[in-house]
């Protein structure tokens, strides 16, 4: 236990870094602003999150508070918070787990297998709790306007988020070490993220199922005469959520109490089947990936005269930045495929048979041109959104981690490099655009001019906080992560576009109200026009300065 | 070829002192050796050579362009191999050295000729089409040196080359040190291996906490040192006193 323990303890200091914050600005009182930066950015990208989430939970208990139901937000909400601990959970561990720089040091101490993943299972897991409070605490503040929660219950709610997270990332946990131990290490990389899309799937199909299709069974008799607990219909798909619910929410002491014993048992269950199933696959799977792989080409001159073939520096740079992104299972899903596939799989109904709600939305838009200009509005903001979202340009040069000597020393200029970095993330943009652009199609079925707006201004409205997310990893960039999840999901300048992004978006929508008193069409260019000078000049004053930001990047150590 | 003039960088706002007025010069077609105890200074003076650090005052020129004012066409002069050779994993080896060649803008028809010329020489054309997260310390170091000559540099730095080489490798290392001088370019590198700076070098530079101090061939450094004996005991003489 004591090795635990002390395995525990440093772990905890290396992976967030405490021992060097503690030299940096306790010892040397080094750099003192950037603490208030960090806690600004938190406070700015949780707000941003946290005020959807709290917009949408209070209008979603409103209409259940009127049925007398208004405990199924929280279900709903318990729900989400779990899915996406799940989602994020599978890459955070199979990177902690499998690619981890500690694990060569790790490995050869005396340690049982359960001892290695039981730290970074905690460490994931408080890394979990991020999101989890970002969708929770607004969704309880919602439930508190409508119903109001005592000060016990306050207590039992923060309670139950923490375990919220423990249950999906113990299966998430091992789905991780499964998959990787039942591949080989030439696949690894494709499985990995073959794996991941077919869990997100099934994740959103789970969540269509059962939340949409059976919400949609249910008699309305049955909703008037309460026949019906929305609690459990919602949280059939997965019923900790429930219970997470009843811990919160119950009338009477002993059922909260209950129901909170449920939780602690189950998770403990999960812990103790994905340590388990985690000691006798894991060490396997981790030698399996050490194993080196050979594809057997010999390079004779005919392979040589085949593949050594002169392409200009842009195309270099490019093809380099693609490559290095694409490889790497962890940056492809958390950055990229979510990005597609979030918009695709929220609109699942679209695709499948609409229901009331959306023909009637679709109609409204197609009556009133007002309408269709803010349907156009919000397929615009939905991709600027994403495309914000996809932390391409805002870990560009933070992924270069130890591997930044080599642009450094490049005979490029900084303003091509930059330049490639940006088309790269141009083109993703691009790439990730065209689900919502086919949901917006499908859904609004708008004409081609709202179709066209929608696409320019999502792309020019996402551009300016990719160029300054871009900007503000050149400036500051975290080169020092121990494993590629490090590197984007524990970097806060992955949410800079985000932070940058919630303010352009709400200038927008006030500079479209102040002119559409005039018409639809005349705003919707006006705002084309705006964003477009506007990420034209963010991309001519990052180039002016890229020589000087590079010049700054020192390759210390 | 490379010339430091009163060169100084200091760490932690000016507390230490990493390198204190170096002033050095490397000639065309020279070995030239760059030796010291640990934490002297040699690496951070070769990443401020090849761009990777400032320096805080002086002036590098490297084939007559200086670092700071003409920073690109002194990089296109440089081939460099850092002391641990952090290469892209996710790349195979060819991919690597097209992209290298493709930024140094070699064509097609040179990069074929050098190409299979030296990965026959370091006996990796076998594993030209494997991911370089699956190469030994000695291959990467290996593809790292292969890249760094693809374009035929005048200059080829090697920070620590010898480091985690088996014996054969080593010596191949040392061969292409001597045919690239023969071509009459030149070599800076540093090293803690004495008896390879002895055998290989024309001059050595011996550097202690930042300043260079000694400087010239090994009779002139026996010379200085009043020492008949190794490079070797010249050396624990001089970073002695």
């Amino acid at each position: 236990m004591t090795a635990l323990i002390s395995l525990f303890r440093i772990s905890l200091q290396s992976y967030f870094g405490l021992s060097a914050m503690r030299i940096k600005y306790l010892k040397k009182k080094q750099q003192l602003w950037e603490p208030f930066l960090v806690v600004f950015g938190v406070i700015a990208g949780g707000a941003s999150f946290g005020s959807m989430f709290y917009l949408s939970a209070l209008q979603m208990a409103r209409g259940a508070a009127l049925l007398g139901q208004a405990d199924v937000v929280l279900t709903m909400y318990i729900l989400v918070a779990q899915m996406l601990a799940l989602m994020f959970g599978l890459f955070a561990m199979t990177s902690i787990f499998y690619f981890s720089n500690d694990l060569d040091i790790l490995v050869p101490l005396p340690l049982r297998a359960w001892h290695i993943l039981a730290t970074k299972f905690s460490l994931v897991n408080i890394t979990e709790y991020a999101p989890v409070a970002i969708v929770l605490v607004p969704t309880l503040l919602a439930y508190h306007r409508i119903v109001g929660l005592s000060p016990v219950g306050w207590v039992g709610a923060f309670v139950t988020m923490v375990f919220v997270p423990i249950i999906p990332l113990a299966l998430a946990g091992i789905l991780a070490v499964t998959v990787m131990r039942g591949v080989n290490r030439r696949h690894r990389d494709i499985l990995m993220v073959v794996a991941s899309l077919v869990l997100l799937v099934v994740i959103f199909y789970l969540q269509y199922h059962f939340i949409a299709d059976s919400t949609g069974q249910v008699e309305a008799e049955d909703i008037i005469n309460n026949r019906i607990d929305f609690v459990n219909v919602v949280g059939a798909a997965f019923p900790p959520a429930v219970w997470a619910t009843r811990a919160i929410a119950a009338e009477v002491t002993g059922e909260r109490l209950t129901n909170l014993a449920y939780l602690f048992f189950t998770a403990a269950l999960a812990i103790g089947a994905f340590l388990l199933v985690g000691q006798k696959v894991f060490y396997g799977g981790l030698v399996g990936g050490a194993e080196k792989v050979r594809r057997g080409i010999v390079y004779t001159t005919r392979v040589i005269e085949r593949q050594a073939v002169q392409s200009s520096t842009a195309k270099a740079l490019l093809l380099r930045e693609f490559r290095l992104f694409v490889r790497m299972p962890i940056w492809l899903m958390n950055g990229f495929i979510t990005v597609i596939l979030f918009p695709l799989m929220a609109f699942f109904p679209a695709f499948f048979g609409a229901t009331g709600d959306i023909n009637s939305l679709t109609a409204l838009a197609r009556q009133h041109p007002e309408g269709l200009a803010i349907a156009t509005l919000i397929a615009a903001g939905a991709i600027a959104m994403m495309t914000s979202l996809n932390t391409l340009t805002s870990t560009s040069i933070s992924r270069e981690g130890k591997h930044l000597w080599i642009i450094k020393s490049l005979p490029v200029d900084a303003k091509t490099q930059v330049r490639a970095k940006l088309s790269f993330a141009l083109a993703a943009a691009l790439l990730s655009s065209l689900p919502l652009i086919a949901v917006y199609a499908v859904l609004i079925k708008p004409g081609g001019f709202h179709l066209v707006m929608a696409f320019a201004l999502g792309i020019t409205a996402g551009l300016t906080p990719q160029v300054l997310g871009l900007w503000f990893d050149l400036w500051r960039p975290f080169l020092t992560w121990s494993n590629p999840q490090h590197a984007v999901k524990n970097n806060l300048n992955a949410v800079s576009p985000l932070i940058i992004m919630a303010p352009l978006g709400y200038l927008s929508y006030l500079g479209y109200m102040a002119l559409s008193a005039g018409g639809t069409t005349v705003p919707l260019l006006v705002l084309l026009a705006a964003h477009a000078a506007l990420a034209l000049a963010a991309v001519i004053a990052l180039l002016a300065k890229a020589d000087r930001l590079y010049d700054r990047l020192e390759v210390k150590g | 070829m490379l010339r430091f003039q009163d060169i100084s960088k200091a760490y932690q706002k000016g507390k230490v002192k990493a390198v204190d007025g170096l002033d050095l010069a490397v000639k065309p077609g020279e070995i030239f050796g760059f030796l010291g105890p640990n934490g002297a200074g040699k690496t951070t003076s070769i990443k401020m050579v090849v761009g990777l650090l400032r320096q805080d005052e002086g002036k590098i020129t490297v084939n007559g362009h200086d670092t700071h004012s003409e920073p690109l066409r002194a990089k296109e002069s440089i081939g460099f191999v850092p002391d641990n050779p952090d290469l892209y994993d996710k790349l195979t080896g060819m991919e690597y050295i097209n992209f290298i060649a493709d930024v140094y803008k070699v064509s097609s028809f040179e990069r074929r000729q050098r190409l299979e010329r030296l990965v026959n020489m370091f006996e990796i054309s076998g594993a030209m089409g494997d991911l370089i997260g699956s190469f030994s310390h000695g291959m990467k170091q290996k593809l790292a040196l292969t890249a760094a000559l693809i374009h035929e540099p005048p200059l080829l730095i090697l920070d620590e080359p010898m480091v985690g080489l088996d014996p054969r490798s080593a010596h191949l290392f040392k061969e292409l040190m001597n045919e690239h001088c023969r071509q009459g370019r030149t070599v800076f590198f540093s090293t803690h291996i004495l008896d390879v700076a002895e055998r290989l070098c024309h001059r050595v530079g011996i550097i202690k906490k930042g300043k260079l101090i000694a400087c010239g061939t090994l009779d002139e450094l026996r010379h200085q040192v009043g020492q008949k004996g190794s490079l070797e005991s010249v050396f624990l003489e001089v970073t002695e006193q």
